[in-house]
């Protein structure tokens, strides 16, 4: 087995997929990587993180960048960073799914204080936003805006029409990457912006937004323009004041036309 | 020896007795007095075999005989019974007083399901019973007359009825045949019972059984696995008399088309009937349906006759007017599933103290199946799974064979001597190893490749053996949409619906009508779940769902136990969220939750959900109370009294450095049990009122005091007291429940076992592996052969399949979910 000082070093010309027939006998490690009933919280996942050359499944990738997350999720940079060798896409396709598996959780946070009653409309900030996931767009209150959009990245990216492999991504299916990401986005605006609290605790633990927007911003995959956010930093009190700086780019009347643009685009995809 | 013969009258003459040639002299005869003694024995065991052969070819001769005698007494009695008939109809269509009035009692009463005429149209028919016409001089009259009774019948009935006959024949040379007479008893009709010997008899079981089944009688349909398929009941219809009502379906189905209303009353109602109506010219009028009781009456004396088959056969006519009546009480003393299944329909809550005439019938069907197990073993050493595997090894190990290819070649072995029933240990197994060559090739096969599998997953089963085995499981469905590693699914009992907990947090709950019933599979369709789950705030590890209360629970690795409302079947996938789902969450584990297991019945307003945790506490809830939901917790030594009130800090502290609970189920068979299995590989078996531990398990042999050999799941047989464990070293374990001891052992995967479930009938378990693969065994066979394998997912981390399940109610409907974060639904084909 390869020790992980002189993994970086080896090239894998584009061998996406070191998968070859792999029987059923456990990992080089030792022991198996996996989580075998009655193991306890703190032994959970505690297996040696592999170098992803070595890992030989199908979800290498997956398995790479859940290993990082857990490592340290506030590495962001590490986390986001594409292994060498992978491809661009497949990595954004891992990165995204990850976000939307973390995303739940988020949304498991919310949904006691985001009632249909607290928030009856999908706002962030001055922006308001229509449910896309409908034949015709509408307007959902905000949790099931978020639980909507949730389960339509979900589906989209499970849809083995525009991902049928997680090898390669074909060309067709990357610009769905934006339109995913640009409503993945507004969860986190609305958080950002209504639940502020909640927004800032899940942030401590997981640094997802953190993660999603240097993503999503290396990779073109939302303008600036849409950012509504005020960039934040680790420091509690300069995030505090940042919040007071609202920007208000744009007028509500171009942000409703807009958010039907979206609709109209996405709904068909 | 003819040297020493010649040598000795030589020695007087020489006179030399040197003490070395008489002691070689002596020790040469006592050598040959040694090899004769010898010879003999050898003859005397052949001679007692020989006896022991003559003597068992004069049993079965003696059965024969036997089988013939009540043959021939049964043909005695139908001539007999149908003279009368005709005697009565001749009587009836002459209108003639001329009736003895002896004889008129009997006529009255058999008349009503005998026509004479349509017997002898039978009977010429058949040349058995051609030969018993020679009886006596009603023959001769009979077939006088019965040309121009025969033409009273439209040709279509008299088609109708020769073919009844045919079928009633069958019945009969098969109710005399050597099957058990209390097992006889429980006979299926004969179209259900031909169409199972045509079907796979493992697969009809549970088809034929499972119809209207509910959650709840879950436990009635048992049927023991080593029982012969033949004792299998039938479908039973909802009624009290069951036989009964399967008689008339079976009539109204050889009657096709001459339904009428008197058809549905019960039969005992047309005996008191007819006596009053015994006008006879109506009876003849009315032909057709007294064909058609003709086929009721008829099956009914079969059966009777079997039942009376030891006795003389002697039979008086009262004794003939009510087979049903006679047959219906023995139906209910003897005829344990349709007891218990009446008990429970009635009062389903005493059911849990498993009533003792049930228990009775499973024991004998047990007895009965085990004879047959082991008379189909031959000389097969039973209970030494140790020294098996030991051999095994070290084949294994001489021949750098795969474990799979091990245990298919011990596998198709022991197949192979139980049909010779002889044969040299060894040879096998070594002609076989000349085969080795085929072994990495098969192996590929078997391991996973990038693509999708489930194309030739089919292929890659065991076939040999199997060639007459159309049964097959199919992919249909394939669900996609967690982020994660399937955890676990669960069907609802009685719905095509299906839930699955993920470790992406979310629990998913699909409708599988539609997707199940195109024709065209769906394995890249996309199905949507109807609802997602989520409040978890971390993986999901177990889910559950309970139909009675419309509500489903999900156990998960941040601790706690949570209730959901089930959401309707027909709701929208994006629709408004309705607040009311998330119900309650049962807060108390201080670890991961890693199993629940619902009890197997819901009683009046509770419903009991068992959770273990790696915290080392075995808790049961009561799901329904208003007040606290707890019930019960005990640890690895059961419940001590004093810990019952309030569990000190020190105990659940102590609770944690004990071996930890890794699975659990409920004991269908003992309903106020429970096992769970332990890190330790320690199977206890624990009693739910109180806590306290019954029994622990001798599992713990092949413990290494590693997890490498943990038990990674249990489940409970669905009717005979038997626990089956899945462990980590790639074994798949039978034991006793009663006595704890490992009845069967073998080894099942290239990986761990991960996930086991047996089919709701008992007869094939199912097993999934962290090789990706899923297996199914037949449990009902001593040999406990594959019947299946085939690739169900992709390695995620080391893991691979992770849940499989059956569906609790129909048939032919399966699942698993794996880590490649899909869950597939298959169909039987």
């Amino acid at each position: 087995m390869v020790t992980d000082s002189n993994v970086d070093e080896k090239t894998a010309p584009s061998d996406n997929k070191p998968v070859s027939a792999s029987s059923g006998t456990p990992s080089p490690t030792g022991r198996p990587q996996r989580n075998l009933p009655g193991t306890k919280d703190e032994g959970l996942y505690q297996w040696p993180q592999r170098p992803l050359e070595s890992i030989e499944s199908a979800f290498a990738l997956r398995e790479y960048l859940q290993s990082l997350i857990r490592q340290d999720p506030h590495n962001v940079d590490l986390i986001i960073a594409l292994p060498t060798g992978q491809d661009e896409h497949a990595w954004l396709y891992e990165h995204l799914c990850q976000i939307c598996l973390e995303l739940n959780y988020l949304i498991v946070h919310l949904e006691p204080e985001c009632t249909p009653e607290v928030c009856p409309e999908m706002r962030a900030e001055e922006w308001m936003y229509y449910c896309a996931t409908h034949p015709t767009p509408r307007e959902c209150c905000a949790i099931d805006y978020l639980t909507h959009t949730l389960d339509g990245a979900s589906a989209l990216l499970n849809n083995v029409k525009f991902f049928p492999s997680r090898i390669c991504v074909p060309e067709g299916s990357v610009k769905n990457f934006q339109s995913i990401a640009r409503r993945l986005y507004r969860i986190f605006a609305h958080a950002y912006f209504h639940h502020r609290d909640i927004f800032d605790a899940f942030e401590a633990e997981t640094s997802l937004y953190d993660r999603f927007l240097k993503l999503s911003r290396s990779r073109k995959l939302i303008t600036d323009k849409l950012i509504i956010i005020p960039s934040l930093n680790n420091d509690d009190d300069s995030v505090a004041t940042g919040a007071r700086q609202i920007m208000s780019r744009q007028e509500r009347t171009s942000c409703a036309q807009r958010a039907k643009l979206f609709n109209g685009t996405l709904v068909n995809i | 020896m003819h040297q020493f013969q010649s040598f000795t009258p030589q020695t007087p003459t020489v006179a030399e007795y040197a003490f070395p040639s008489v002691l070689q002299f002596l020790q040469s005869e006592w050598r040959r007095f040694e090899r004769d003694r010898n010879e003999w024995d050898i003859e005397k065991a052949e001679m007692k075999a020989r006896i022991a052969f003559l003597e068992g070819e004069k049993r079965g001769v003696d059965n024969t005989k036997l089988d013939l005698m009540k043959r021939v007494k049964m043909l005695e009695f139908a001539l007999r019974q149908e003279r009368s008939k005709y005697l009565e109809g001749n009587q009836g269509a002459a209108k003639s007083t001329a009736g003895s009035p002896a004889s008129t009692p009997q006529v009255n009463n058999n008349s009503n399901g005998m026509s004479g005429d349509v017997m002898t149209n039978g009977i010429n028919n058949n040349k058995a019973l051609n030969r018993m016409s020679t009886y006596s001089a009603f023959g001769n009259n009979m077939s006088q007359v019965s040309p121009t009774s025969a033409t009273s019948l439209d040709p279509a009935g008299r088609a109708k009825s020769r073919e009844f006959l045919r079928i009633c024949l069958q019945e009969i040379s098969y109710l005399t045949s050597s099957v058990p007479q209390s097992v006889s008893m429980a006979m299926p009709p004969v179209h259900n019972r031909l169409s199972r010997h045509d079907s796979d008899k493992r697969a009809a079981g549970p088809n034929g059984m499972r119809g209207a089944g509910s959650s709840k009688n879950r436990h009635s349909d048992f049927f023991p696995a080593n029982v012969h398929p033949v004792s299998v009941p039938p479908p039973l219809p909802r009624s009290n008399s069951v036989p009964i009502a399967t008689l008339q379906t079976i009539a109204r189905n050889k009657a096709a088309g001459t339904q009428q209303a008197q058809e549905s009353n019960g039969n005992d109602t047309d005996v008191t009937a007819h006596p009053e109506d015994d006008d006879a010219e109506q009876r003849t009028l009315n032909q057709r349906e007294i064909t058609r009781q003709l086929s009721k009456e008829a099956k009914s004396i079969a059966i009777a006759a079997t039942l009376d088959a030891d006795s003389t056969q002697k039979n008086d006519i009262p004794k003939q007017e009510t087979p049903e009546v006679a047959q219906r009480t023995i139906d209910e003393e003897e005829e344990g599933p349709t007891g218990l299944e009446a008990f429970q329909r009635e009062e389903a809550i005493t059911v849990v103290h498993s009533p003792v005439s049930a228990e009775q019938w499973r024991a004998d069907l047990q007895k009965a199946g085990q004879q047959i197990g082991q008379k189909s073993k031959g000389k097969k050493v039973e209970g030494n799974p140790e020294e098996e595997a030991q051999l095994s090894k070290d084949v294994q190990d001489k021949f750098n064979i795969s474990p799979e290819r091990l245990n298919k070649m011990v596998k198709e072995w022991d197949r192979d001597k139980s049909k010779q029933d002889v044969g040299p240990v060894k040879t096998p197994v070594n002609k076989r190893k000349s085969k080795d060559g085929a072994v990495p090739d098969e192996l590929a096969s078997l391991s996973i490749s990038e693509t999708d599998v489930i194309e030739n997953g089919g292929n890659v089963k065991e076939g040999e053996s199997n060639a007459d085995e159309p049964v097959r499981w199919r992919p249909k469905v394939t669900l996609r949409r967690h982020f994660d590693t399937v955890r676990s699914i669960a069907f609802h009992p009685t719905h095509k619906s299906l839930l699955s907990g993920s470790e992406d947090g979310t629990m998913k709950y699909w409708n599988l009508e539609a997707s199940l019933k195109e024709s065209k599979r769906t394995l890249n369709g996309d199905v949507e779940p109807i609802h997602t789950y989520r409040g978890h705030t971390k993986a999901i590890t177990a889910v559950a769902i309970s139909a009675d209360q419309d509500k489903c629970f999900s156990a998960s690795m941040d601790s706690t136990v949570r209730s959901w409302k089930l959401v309707p079947m027909n709701k929208e996938a994006f629709s408004r969220l309705d607040p009311e789902i998330p119900m309650s969450s049962f807060i108390g584990h201080t670890d991961t939750v890693w199993d629940i297991r619902l009890f197997p019945l819901s009683i009046s307003s509770s419903q009991l959900l068992a959770s273990i945790s790696a915290d080392g506490a075995l808790k049961i809830w009561d799901t329904e109370t208003k007040g606290s939901p707890l019930r019960s917790s005990w640890g690895y030594n059961g419940l001590e009294p004093s810990e019952w009130t309030e569990p000190t800090q020190a105990y659940t502290s102590g609770l944690a450095k004990l071996p930890v609970p890794t699975g659990l189920d409920f004991c269908p068979t003992d309903l106020k049990k429970m096992v769970v299995s332990y890190s330790n590989s320690v199977i206890k078996l624990f009693d739910i009122e109180t806590g306290k531990e019954i029994l622990a398990f001798k599992s713990n042999d092949t413990y290494d005091g590693t997890a490498k050999t943990q038990i990674n799941k249990i489940v409970c047989h669905p009717t005979m007291p038997v626990v089956v464990s899945g462990h980590e070293d790639r074994f798949i374990r039978f034991f006793d429940i009663n006595s704890g001891t490992c009845s069967f052992s073998m080894l099942a995967h290239l990986d761990s076992v991960s996930t086991l479930d047996i089919d709701p009938a008992g007869l094939v378990l199912c097993s999934g592996g962290h090789d990706a693969s899923v297996r199914l065994w037949d449990i009902a066979s001593s040999t406990r052969s594959c019947l299946q394998e085939f690739t169900a997912h992709r390695r995620k981390s080391d893991e691979g399949v992770t849940t499989v399940k059956y569906h609790p109610t129909l048939p032919g409907l399966m699942a698993t979910g794996g880590a490649d974060s899909i869950v597939k639904v298959y169909m039987r084909s």
